[in-house]
This record gives structure tokens, sequence and C-alpha cells, in this order.
């Protein structure tokens, strides 16, 4: 039997997360960082002169802007969701710590030291490229890491880093434009709150898209491989993190020249990021992808699984909607889904095999009886081979 | 199969929880250390930077400067007067200091009067500036209305002022006026000492128009 250990404990797949860790220097530190950031946000939203209404309209909008955000993000990954306790974690250490307790006191130093010791007109033109890329992501990383040292035994791969690297931006942008929000309606002596929160929330939105998600995203995919590659070198971990890392930054500095070389470098950062992006995702879909042939083997060679559907399984997404739109094509929309299904169940296998770090667990045992529910009540077929 | 040997070479994190013995004051010995350097990134992000920005003093304005708030309008800091911060023209506000007295301005869109908005801007403050005496209205050189009022705190007296000027060409979304706060504080035995200098920065308000229209009258510095 194919020894499953190093797949199941390497994928950290189904693994539970757990938050109350008194022995753990680093679950102290969250708790007291995250308990400063509370109290400095709250302070700067107190300190905001406008209507409590105002403030809670501005909350309001960006909540329901992250949303999309995060139904994106929670599916990204296609063998695993990331634990919802993680990804809340993420998000309030981006939103509370990275933002107030770290950036926004090193960015207005930096940009102050800019304007004291090479001038004004640098820094107001130059000052933010060559501030946030190193103050922000430096503090956005530092979430990535935290959630590293508080479930190490879950964060191990470059999906978990550039997953929960995203939440951790996600959080950023949002608690940050809270206040952008409402003090751009201070701004203005709250003459006309509403008609100014939906500007800014409309600008900030549109380029919140292409934001610190994605920044942070393609960082954390290289923390992500270097603390998960423990089968390459170090030399090669360190090369490969790095060049993420830096890539980030070199985004975001592109994406924030807007002063020294207008548009034109948020028209170089947005596909620099979708570049970034998709290599991360190449990254993180290559060692996914080799831990579903070690665990699913067994099931294969005891015909529960196919091998085309541990070709599909294991092989790039776009081999999967192919495969998907040529049955559609031939045998109609039920068997696709049907079809759908049943390579969705069989990834739930791989994580209960992985949980368990066993094929015959019970767990494996009950996802097994369902995938074969699932075929039998679309009286599937086993799906053909691919033709790649 | 290679596959399964390049998996075979991963070596896993150890998942087992540390003994008694390996704990310091309770806490995992072997989590110390990376727990500690993150902590000094965090540090030298929160703590040390801010620090070092803080050992280097901006110089102070010179006479006949002017300053540029939220692109909207100009006045002239006295004399010896520091900036905190970077005073960049276009920044919604900006505080100025000296020997231990302050003046906050801030700008932007404004609808109604200088007497409206410092109303709206106590109002809004819900309780933050503890007011006292008779408003007084004004109207400066430059023609923008004025409202003020004294404040009164704990070792902290001052004068809370409101302006409003017509808006400027593309100032704003809409068309509202600019309207500016005006913040002074400082020790009640050291305000009146600086009462001269601020009497004639405020007297020195004028929307950025008119500094267009008086082209070469002065510059930003």
């Amino acid at each position: 039997m194919t020894d499953l250990r190093p797949a199941a404990e390497a994928s950290g797949w189904a693994l539970p997360v757990r938050l109350w860790q008194p022995h753990n220097p680093a679950f102290w530190l969250y708790a007291s960082l995250t308990a400063l950031g509370v109290f400095l946000w709250s302070r700067a939203l107190l300190q905001t002169h406008v209507a409590p209404s105002t403030l809670l309209v501005a909350v309001l909008l960006q909540a329901l802007y992250t949303l999309p955000f995060v139904w994106f993000i929670t599916r990204a990954d296609y063998y695993e969701r990331e634990p919802a306790k993680l990804c809340a974690l993420a998000f309030l250490w981006g939103g509370l710590v990275s933002t107030w307790v770290m950036s926004a006191p090193a960015n207005s130093a930096v940009l102050s030291l800019y304007g004291k010791l090479v001038g004004i007109d640098f820094a107001l033109a130059w000052g933010p490229a060559l501030t946030a890329p190193f103050t922000e992501e430096t503090a956005k990383l530092t979430g990535v890491v935290i959630m590293l040292l508080i479930a190490r035994q879950h964060v191990r791969s470059v999906y978990d880093g550039m997953l929960l690297g995203m939440f951790v931006g996600l959080g950023f942008q949002v608690f940050e434009n809270v206040k952008y929000l409402s003090s751009y309606a201070e701004t203005n002596f709250s003459s006309s709150p509403l008609t100014d929160m939906l500007f800014v929330f409309v600008m900030r939105g549109i380029s919140g898209i292409w934001g610190h998600w994605l920044f942070s995203g393609i960082a954390g995919a290289g923390v992500g491989y270097f603390i998960g590659a423990t089968d390459q070198s170090l030399a090669r971990r360190v090369v490969i993190a790095s060049a993420f890392i830096l890539f980030a930054m070199l985004c975001h500095g592109l994406f924030d020249a807007g002063g020294g070389i207008g548009l034109m470098g948020m028209g170089i950062a947005i596909p620099l990021m979708i570049f970034g992006i998709v290599v991360a995702w190449i990254f993180a879909g290559r060692r996914a992808r080799d831990w579903m042939r070690a665990l699913l083997q067994h099931d294969v060679d005891a015909g529960n699984v196919t091998e085309a559907e541990l070709a599909l399984l294991a092989g790039p997404q776009r081999d999967r909607r192919r495969h998907l739109r040529a049955i559609r094509r031939a045998q109609g929309k039920p068997a696709a889904l049907n079809c759908k299904k049943v390579l969705r169940t069989a990834t739930e296998l791989a994580r209960a095999i992985a949980a368990t770090n066993s094929p015959l667990s019970r767990e494996a045992e009950a996802v097994r009886a369902q995938l074969a529910r699932v075929r039998t009540a679309g009286g599937a077929r086993p799906a053909a081979p691919p033709s790649l | 199969m290679a596959e399964t040997a390049r998996l075979t070479d991963m070596r896993p994190w150890h998942l087992e929880n540390r003994q008694v013995e390996e704990r310091w004051l309770g806490l995992d010995r072997r989590k110390l250390p990376p727990a500690l350097m993150l902590l000094a990134v965090i540090l030298l992000l929160a703590v040390v930077l801010p620090f070092i920005d803080r050992q280097i003093v901006a110089g102070a304005y010179e006479a006949g400067a002017t300053q540029t708030v939220h692109d909207q309008v100009v006045f002239a800091p006295a004399a010896g007067w520091i900036p905190d911060g970077t005073p960049a023209p276009s920044s919604p506000a900006l505080k100025i200091f000296r020997g231990g007295v302050s003046m906050e301005v801030a700008a932007g869109a404004w609808r109604g009067s200088a007497e409206e908005l410092l109303a709206n801007i106590r109002e809004t403050a819900r309780g933050y500036y503890q007011t006292g005496g008779e408003m007084r209205s004004f109207t400066l050189e430059s023609g923008m209305q004025g409202a003020g009022i004294n404040l009164y705190g704990v070792g902290n007296d001052g004068l809370l002022v409101a302006l409003v000027a017509p808006a400027t060409f593309g100032s704003h979304l809409d068309d509202r006026d600019i309207g500016v706060r005006i913040v002074v504080r400082g020790p009640a035995e050291l305000v009146p000492e600086y009462g001269a200098e601020v009497a004639a920065m405020l007297a020195s308000f004028r929307p950025l128009e008119n500094l267009l229209r008086d082209a070469g009258s002065g510059r930003d510095d």
C-alpha cells in the first residue's frame, strides 16, 4: 500500500485548528496585539467627528463589499477550504494589527522622514510608492507568519500562505476603508456625508479589486512555499519565497506610484499582479495534486475511483473544466453535474484519508459510501479518460 | 513511483506537544524564538521608525512663507512655527506648533454660513470641544466669513474658529463652498503669549483662487 503519512502530514488537510493555546507565545502575541488594534481602531473612529449613523453606514458598506471577496477566497482552493477560524483570525490581524498597530505609525514616520530629509515634493510624488510596499507588505506578512505559529499543523502549503495572505490583505483594506469613508465625510464637515462616503466607497472599491488582498496573496504564497516545500533545498526555498515577496512589493509600489508616473503605474501593476497570482496558483496546485495521487491511490486500486478521475483530480483545473464541458455537450447537463459531484466527493475522500491518516478509517468509509450513492443517483458511469 | 518518493522526502512538522521541562514561564521554549523575531519586526514598524522620525526636527517656517491646506485655502504661518509632520498642500488637515501652543487647520466642502459651520463642528464633536463665552462673527480681508468661540479645557485654553469662502473651480464634487476649521490650543498661561501671532495667521486666510488671482504674491514652502 502507498505510504500515506507524508502526504497526510504535508497537506495538513482537515486537521483541526485550536484557538486556546496558553503555552504558545504566538497566541499571547496575537491576543495582546489584536486587543491593542481594537483600541487604536476604535479610538481613531471615535475621534472622527461624524455622526454615529455615518460610521454605521461606513461599516455596513464595507461589510457588504467584503462578502464577494470572502466567497471567492474560500473557494479558491479546489482541494480544501481554509478553516473558517483561521480565516477570521487572519482577517482580524490584517484589519486591526497590520493596519493600526504597524502600518499607520510606520507610514506616517517614513513619509515624514522623506519630507524632512529629501523634500516635500519628493515625499508627495514618490513617498507612497517608496513607503507602503515595505511597511504595509511587511506588516501584512506578519499576519501569515503568526497564523503559521498559531496553527502550525495546518498552515504548511503554498495554498495556505496565499489564501491566508489574501484574508490578511482583505482585512487590511476593509478596516482601512471604514476609516477613509468616515474621514472623508468628516473632512467636509458632514455637510453631505452620504454623497461623500459613496464617492469614496466607489473609488476605493474599484481600486480595491486590485488591492491589498492580491499583494499579500502573492507574498503569502512565498511564505507558504518556504514552509511547505521541505523537500527542496533551503537556498531554493529562500530564493523562491523572496521572489514572491519582492514581486508583491514591486506591484504595490507601481500601484501607489500615481504621484510620480500617474496612471501608468497602475496600468503596469495590474497585469503584473495577474501574472503573479497565476504563478502562485500554479505553485500551489502542483503540490496539492501530488498529495491527491498519493492519498487516492488505494481507492484507485480498489476501483472506488477510476484512473481517469484521479488523472482529472491530480491535473490542472482547466482539464477538469474542459472535461465537464465535453460531458455536457455529449450527455447533457445532468450528467456533467453528476460528474462534478463525483469529483468533489472524491476530493472529500482524499481529505478524510489525510485527516485520519488511513484509507480504512470510519470517516473515509463514510465518504466512500457517499461517493457510491452519488454515482448511483446520477446513474453515472465512471468518467471516460480525458482526451487532453 | 517518483512522486511518492518525493513526498516521502518531505519532513513533516513535529506535531507533538512539548513536555513541561521544555517550557519557560509556562511558554513552549521551542516557539519563543520565532515569536520574539516577529515581535521585533512589529516593534520596528510601530515604535522604532516613529522614534527615529521624532528625533529629526523639521525646519520652522520663515517670515513670508505661505501654506496651502487641501489645495483650497492658503494662510501665512508666523515665523518660527513648526509643521507637525509633512505639510503637504493637498492634505486636508495640518497642525503647526510653537512653544507648546498648536494650531490645527482642516479644510473641506461646506454648505452654509460660518456660524452654522461652527455649530456643526461643536455638534459632531460630541462634547470634544469645551467651549465658553460668546460666539463672535467677523469678516477677513480676503472676504472669508468667520465665527469663533473660546475653548476651555484642563490646562488647555484656546480658540475654535470656522471660516467659509465660496468654492474654487473644481474643488468639490458639487457646488458646496469651502469650510475651514481652526483649533488653537495650549496651556492657559502660554496661549496669550502667542495671541498676536495667532491673530495674524487667522487674518491671513484666503481661498486658493484669491492666491491665483494675485499671482506671484507668495509660494508654499
